[in-house]
């Protein structure tokens, strides 16, 4: 399974670099997008995976997935998203004007 | 005072004046007011934490009052508060100009907020000692700057902007995906936990993978060739105000998270890609050296000087010797003065004859001799002529090469050192020494510009007369990193290493 | 004991007046130059008087101690004899800059110029520490740039001023690199110390290379073979400069440097062969550019050049004897060479003219000037009883003991010398001739040239006397025998026969030359290495432009490609070297659920990276978001989940808006071939790299503390939210901070919208208005409610505000009129700024009771806690909100574009 879920990161970030290495701005916007998700995944990855663990701490203890590694996903999704907003309200101007 | 109560003086000082700023952006000069004094309060505290930490000692602050490595640590060791009380320095002497005499329309547009975030971003940046915190304010940073960058005007500028926010963004993405790999395998993001966890590692060549994306990040961010394309592309569009800031902060930044990720986290002996960082250091020299040849303009001779310069700090890095990793301090210290300072004399000229494209320039040395001079001592200093600071920082360099035995890099050093002086010529020759090209001065230079650019000139200059006492304090910073021992103590408590079995709160 | 250094500092003086008085110096031009030339002169008298009996003392503070660098300085009978020259010469030039210049606007700067060269001279001659001498050797190259550039307007000048500095600054780059290798051999950098060394055998050991580096500066600086090329050139100063930086400056400098290490250091082997060639070929090529020249001022720069290579081949031999010569060479030659130059000057002034044969007959009309021109060009000729022929004498005297080839070959070389001497001289007393001075000189420039001369004759005249107490001290302070005394008679010597046969060939070669129809003599050496020098700039400049054109151009995309490709081929070594074991990987969930998405996944990414029409290209994103999502959720991170989702729609919308707004087609450009491999080849990497990670792990994480403490330390049960306000709240705060910054920017960039958009139209549907508002009417305390919930359940400040966002937006498809920009940008502006106020009240506030910054400080009630942590989060939605309503403002559907 961890195999499988690294190639499909793999995959992502193929998609991803392909579009990011394109010549125009929109290209490149979007395969940082897709990166972003890639790296997303990744990191999560990394933290090891685990199926139906609870979401929260409970008691008595049950192994739970590591929150660290969502913690910092979810700061990443958050400032990639402020990013690449901007960079897309940006694009309204360039052509804009 | 205490100081741990600088620590968070200096980062949150620039925090809450960008807060005050953003609140009062319709009355500017309010506005102008707590950016100075914010940045001011800033520096002061990052003066008191140089005091506080002169001899060795580390302070931290455990942000949440979680015990490393658990929660995330602000620490102040010599090199954070050298780099920092320098890099508000700048700040200020830029903010200073930039609030004299930028056009309205940048004051208009949220050039006081930026300006002030991009500040605590480079605290931040400079106290965290933690991984993805430092990746947090590397954004900021990033983010900061580009919003100033968004400002310009006109296709070239816009797509230097452009170009500078998509390459930098690459490094976040590495940045991001280099946490993500190391927290996996060594469970940890703390600096002190993660020099710890990496010593003990059964094979300290399996991180290596992942460090090369950090490796790239940080390049990119600092500018070394074939990092570098950013850099160019955009920094000559700038107005020399904000372009100082830039100059003085951004590549320096990621020089520091250079210094401070390879030379102490992933240190032992050696530290990963050392080889390489050496190679890409020199081509760096000499790449950005001939690029500023290359160049007709102040802005644009100054920009490629940024990357050449950028590789004598790397290389001192690579060579990887006390001498060398002082040496390197010590550049940096004042390289920072130095480069923001040339662009503030870019600014004068540039107000002064209407540009700075050299063939339009002429004849400053009859008409503001006193410019000739603000412009020397930089230019000298960059060069490496004695007794200015550039001399102690080459001089420093050249002697830890030597030492090493490093034919080649000593050749670099050397002659990178010489087109130096033939690109600071050039711009001598051409706007100072060169028949005058207009009759009549286009504007009167702003009094506070001049003396953000004479108080950095005065600071170059006590850098060089002060250049022993710099240099012991570049020596203790070093030691600091080479042998981490008060670092690992102040942030993770003395009893280390701790076990990594879990503890309790303090 | 420092006291005898204060004569030293007299320059100092006049330079800060010069400096910070400039007006004084314009207003009063004469006087105070000859004020300066006096206070210089008396300064030279006074450090003469320090010479007979003066005990070598030191003086030394620390300045860079661990590197070595201190403010160091030695005086003994030669640096003092040296140094009385110097300032003595100073004065005389400075008095004569005075009438030569006084019409000039610049005479302020060129008096501090000189006063700084002459200090900045005495600091190369006082120096103990190398690297404080290397400073002061710095300095005078920069200040003779700076005064030879006088007439910089023009563009020769400044080419001619930026070799000169050029060259020497290259030189003293290498002898810097000499230097630190000397000092770490020696283990000293401190003159006094070194020489304590002779004779101990280490100079045998220094390297060859270190030693190379060194010369290489004494070299360039002196001018000597193959760098002599800039010193002729530096003739296009004005001529009180050249007459100083001839006489016992600059050029100076290299040759004091040489002799006063060559007791130790001529014991190294390269020593004595490279600066004996050296000096010798200087010679050859002075007098063979010599011969050429009709320039009056190209022409003493020549015997200049001469001059320099006997003095750097006395240097190179650094016998006793040697050392002998070298000082009443030094000497003699700076007497001569100074009035020389400022009689060429007034010369010049005169008649308008440099060239020799419009100057025949000129010591007629100026007799004062005429006088000092003729001594001192016999003293420089070797003719009669003075210095220059004391100095010639004991050239020999020293190479003939060394090997009497060399000394054949000197005293042709000198019959040269002697041959130019006479060139210069006897056009000069031409008695046929006697052109008409077109402009008066005045008396200072009379003056200036004669005063050395005077110094000339007191010192032939008193030779006797001088010999112990001065000259034969300073001599013998170099390293020259005790006791040593000069004197022109040393009976019937093989030296002496030698200069009577030179005589006799000069005048051969003089007769020879001075007929009218010889054709242009061939010169060697000439052209050689002045064109190596100018090619290799424009090499240079040629390699420059293909680097800068390198880093400047290209797309983007292929400099990203540049970036990467390199790290990935280094990553990728990473992955081979480590022997990691992929059956590490824990693998749980099974492979059904990749079944279900993995191929969704993969044909979404595929179609998103190629997607060319607008709507495949949001629909691919969109399903590539959800099922990234989907994926969080099923390995049991419903936060993230979440996040993704909101986050991912929202996005999805603006890049709708953008696509929509910029009529961009999503792809225009065509497949390549080289882009797919590359981003294969990433992907494939990444994937390695993600299954190393995931099978390796070397100690307990750190985020095992956080689940432990995060119930009964943090009082929450969502981990991951007590992780983002509580334990790494400080990133949350840096990642507010970036959202408000995005906000921020986008209106710095978008500017303002600073009229009001023309009222918007209700929606055509009434019902789709109503049901809109009911919805977003819901949002708000839905929000609020995940808001609350979020420290023990999934949910939070940052989904909360996605959640109320989306309500707003709602009410923007309807064209809400409450969505005017203007209102939208207030609330953004005032959310943004509130949420970070908030946030940063709670991360201070445990501060005011003696907390920990950012420590959480709780009110408990039974199972209700309320504490800062939450206080943080509301702030995080706050500004959440306020960035997702700045961003929809600027897609709303009727604001005009």
């Amino acid at each position: 399974m961890s195999v499988l879920l690294a190639m499909t990161i793999g995959l992502l970030v193929a998609a991803g670099l392909y579009r990011l290495l394109g010549p125009g701005r929109l290209d490149a916007i979007v395969g940082l997008i897709l990166l972003g998700q890639a790296v997303n995944l990744g990191i999560f990855a990394a933290g090891r995976l685990r199926h139906n663990a609870p979401a929260i701490v409970t008691e008595p203890m049950k192994p739970v997935t590591d929150p660290l590694p969502q913690a910092l996903v979810l700061t990443a999704i958050v400032i990639g998203f402020g990013i690449i907003a901007f960079l897309l309200t940006l694009q309204t101007r360039s052509s804009g004007k | 005072m205490n100081p741990d109560l600088l620590i968070l003086l200096a980062l949150l000082s620039p925090f809450v004046g960008a807060l005050g700023c953003f609140a009062t952006l319709t009355r500017p000069r309010i506005a102008a007011g707590i950016a100075l004094a914010s940045v001011a309060l800033s520096l002061a505290a990052g003066i008191g934490l140089v005091a506080a930490c002169a001899g060795g000692s580390v302070h931290a602050v455990h942000a949440g009052g979680w015990s490393a490595p658990f929660g995330i640590v602000l620490v102040a060791d010599l090199f954070s508060a050298l780099m920092l009380a320098v890099c508000q320095l700048v700040t200020l002497a830029a903010l200073a100009t930039g609030i004299a005499v930028l056009p309205e329309r940048w004051r208009r547009r949220h050039f006081l907020p930026l300006v002030l975030t991009l500040s605590t971003a480079t605290c931040g940046a400079f106290l965290t000692g933690d991984l993805f915190n430092l990746y947090v304010w590397f954004e900021v940073l990033l983010l900061s700057s580009f919003a100033l960058m968004a400002i310009l005007r006109g296709d070239a500028g816009r797509s230097g902007a452009w170009r500078y926010v998509l390459l930098n963004l690459v490094s976040s993405m590495l940045f991001l995906g280099a946490a993500g790999l190391i927290y996996g395998k060594t469970g940890s993001l703390n600096f002190a936990d993660l020099h710890l966890r990496f010593a003990n590692a059964s094979d300290p060549v399996l991180v290596e993978s992942s460090t090369v994306l950090l490796f790239g990040s940080f390049a990119i961010k600092s500018a070394l060739l074939p990092f570098a394309f950013w850099l160019p592309a955009s920094y000559p569009h700038l107005p020399p105000a904000v372009a100082a800031l830039f100059a003085g902060l951004l590549t320096k930044v990621g020089l520091y998270a250079m210094f401070r990720v390879f030379g102490m986290v992933f240190a032992s002996e050696s530290f990963p890609h050392r080889d390489l960082l050496l190679i890409l250091a020199v081509a760096t020299m000499v790449g950005g050296v001939l690029g500023a040849v290359s160049q007709g303009g102040m802005r644009g001779i100054l920009s490629f000087h940024i990357i050449s310069q950028v590789g004598y700090m790397a290389v001192a890095l690579a060579l990887f010797t006390p001498l060398a990793i002082a040496a390197g301090i010590f550049y940096l210290v004042h390289h920072i003065v130095v480069k923001a300072n040339l662009y503030l004399v870019t600014g004068l000229v540039e107000r002064h004859s209407g540009s700075s494209e050299l063939e339009n320039t002429g004849g400053l040395m009859r008409s503001a001799p006193w410019m000739a001079a603000l412009f020397a001592v930089p230019a000298l200093s960059l060069a490496g002529i004695p007794p200015l600071s550039g001399f102690f920082a080459k001089f420093m360099l050249l002697r830890a090469s030597i030492e090493t035995g490093g034919f080649w890099v000593t050749v670099a050093i050397v002659g990178v050192g010489l087109l130096t002086v033939f690109s600071m010529l050039k711009i001598w020759s051409a706007a100072f020494w060169s028949a005058p090209k207009t009759a009549e001065a286009k504007q009167k230079p702003s009094p506070t510009a001049v003396a953000a650019s004479v108080v950095l000139a005065v600071v170059t200059l006590g850098l060089g007369l002060g250049a022993g006492s710099l240099f012991g304090l570049a020596e203790t910073a070093a030691s600091g990193l080479l042998e981490p021992q008060a670092y690992l103590d102040a942030v993770l408590g003395s009893g280390n290493p701790p076990a990594p079995t879990i503890t309790a709160k303090p | 004991m420092t006291g005898v250094f204060l004569p030293a500092l007299v320059p100092l003086l006049p330079l800060l007046v010069a400096l910070f008085l400039p007006a004084l110096v314009r207003r009063y031009p004469k006087a105070s130059a000859s004020g300066v030339a006096v206070l210089l002169g008396a300064a030279a008298l006074w450090m003469l008087a320090l010479v007979p009996g003066l005990e070598a003392v030191r003086i030394s503070w620390p300045w860079v101690p661990q590197m070595g660098i201190d403010l160091a300085l030695r005086m003994d009978p030669f640096t003092a004899w040296f140094a009385a020259l110097v300032l003595g010469l100073g004065a005389c030039v400075i008095l004569h800059a005075g009438g030569y210049l006084a019409k000039s606007p610049q005479l302020p700067g060129v008096l501090a110029g000189l006063c700084g060269f002459t200090l900045a001279m005495l600091g190369v001659i006082l120096a103990d520490n190398l690297y404080l001498l290397f400073l002061f050797w710095e300095a005078t190259s920069l200040l003779s740039f700076l005064l030879v550039g006088f007439h910089h307007e023009k563009e020769e000048v400044r080419a001619k001023a930026s070799q000169a500095l050029l060259v020497t600054l290259a030189g003293g780059a290498c002898m810097l690199a000499g230097i630190v290798m000397i000092h770490s051999h020696f283990g000293t950098a401190s003159i006094v110390d070194l020489l304590v060394r002779t004779g101990d055998g280490s100079a045998n050991a220094l390297s060859s290379g270190a030693l190379l580096l060194f010369l290489l500066g004494a070299l360039t600086k002196s001018a000597q073979w193959p760098f002599h090329f800039w010193l002729p050139n530096a003739m296009v100063g004005p001529a009180p400069v050249s007459a100083f930086l001839h006489s016992a400056t600059m050029v100076k400098a290299g040759v004091f440097l040489l002799a006063t290490l060559a007791p130790l250091l001529s014991a190294h082997p390269l020593w004595t062969p490279l600066l004996s060639a050296c000096g010798v070929l200087t010679v050859v090529t002075a007098v063979l550019r010599g011969i050429r020249e009709r320039d009056l001022k190209a022409l003493l720069a020549c015997t200049t050049l001469a001059a320099l290579g006997f003095l750097t081949l006395l240097a190179g031999m650094g016998t006793p004897e040697a050392l002998l010569g070298f000082t009443i060479f030094l000497t003699a030659h700076a007497l001569y060479k100074a009035p020389l130059f400022l009689a060429a000057g007034n010369l010049e002034k005169a008649f308008g003219t440099r060239r020799i044969d419009e100057l025949a007959g000129a010591a007629k009309c100026l007799p004062w000037t005429g006088v000092a021109f003729v001594i001192s060009g016999l003293s420089l000729a070797g003719l009669g009883p003075l210095p220059g022929l004391l100095g010639k004498e004991y050239l020999l005297k020293a190479t003939w003991v060394q090997s009497p080839w060399l000394a054949a070959a000197v005293a042709a070389a000198a019959a040269g010398v002697v041959g130019l001497g006479l060139k210069l001289l006897l056009p000069m007393l031409d008695w046929r001739r006697r052109p008409e001075p077109k402009v008066a000189v005045p008396w200072p420039m009379k003056l200036a040239p004669l005063l050395p001369v005077l110094g000339t004759l007191v010192l032939v005249i008193s030779l006797p006397a001088a010999n112990h107490h001065f000259l034969g001290a300073a001599a013998a302070a170099l390293g020259a025998p005790e006791e040593a005394a000069y004197k022109f008679w040393h009976g019937w010597t093989p030296a002496f026969m030698l200069g009577m046969g030179a005589l006799a060939l000069a005048w051969g070669v003089f007769r020879v030359l001075s007929r009218p129809d010889h054709g242009p003599v061939p010169a060697p050496f000439l052209p050689l290495f002045e064109p190596i020098f100018e090619h290799a700039l424009t090499a240079l400049k040629q390699s420059a432009k293909g680097a800068g054109k390198w880093l400047q151009s290209g797309s983007p995309g292929m400099q990203i490609g540049l970036m990467l490709v390199p790290l990935g081929l280094i990553a990728l070594g990473g992955l081979n070297a480590a022997s990691w074991n992929p059956r590490g990987l824990e693998s749980e969930g099974g492979v059904a659920v990749w079944l279900l998405l993995g191929p969704v996944l993969a044909v979404a990414a595929v179609v998103a990276a190629k997607a060319r029409t607008t709507l495949t290209l949001l629909v691919s994103l969109g399903f590539v978001g959800m099922v990234v999502a989907l994926w969080f959720l099923w390995f049991s991170a419903p936060d993230l989940a979440l996040t993704q989702l909101m986050a991912e729609t929202l996005l999805l919308f603006l890049l709708a808006g953008v696509l929509k707004k910029t009529g961009v087609e999503a792809n225009r450009s065509p497949f390549s071939t080289g882009r797919a491999l590359i981003a294969l080849a990433g992907g494939v990497l990444v994937t390695g790299l993600v299954l190393k990670s995931m099978s390796l792990q070397w100690d307990k994480p750190i985020s095992a503390f956080h689940i432990e403490f995060s119930k009964p330390a943090a009082f929450g049960a969502n981990v991951v939210n007590v992780i983002l306000v509580d334990f790494r709240a400080l990133d949350t705060l840096g990642e507010i901070l970036v959202l408000a910054i995005a906000a921020m920017g986008a209106t710095a960039a978008l500017g303002a919208a600073r009229r009001r958009s023309p009222l918007p139209h209700e929606s055509d549907s009434p019902w789709l208005g109503v049901a809109a508002r009911g919805v977003a009417a819901l949002t708000l305390p839905v929000a609020l409610w995940l808001y609350w919930r979020g420290h023990n359940e999934p949910g939070g400040g940052f989904i909360a505000a996605l959640v109320a966002a989306t309500g707003a937006g709602l009410l923007l498809l309807i064209r809400d009129r409450r969505m005017n920009p203007i209102a939208l940008r207030h609330a953004s502006w005032k959310l943004c700024l509130a949420g970070l106020v908030v946030a940063l009240v709670s991360s201070l506030l445990p501060l005011t009771v003696g907390k920990e910054f950012f420590a959480g400080l709780w009110w408990h009630h039974g199972d209700l806690h309320l504490g800062t942590p939450l206080l943080f989060d509301l702030g995080v939605f706050l500004t959440v909100l306020g960035f997702a309503l700045g961003f929809l403002r600027h897609f709303q559907p009727n604001r005009p574009l």
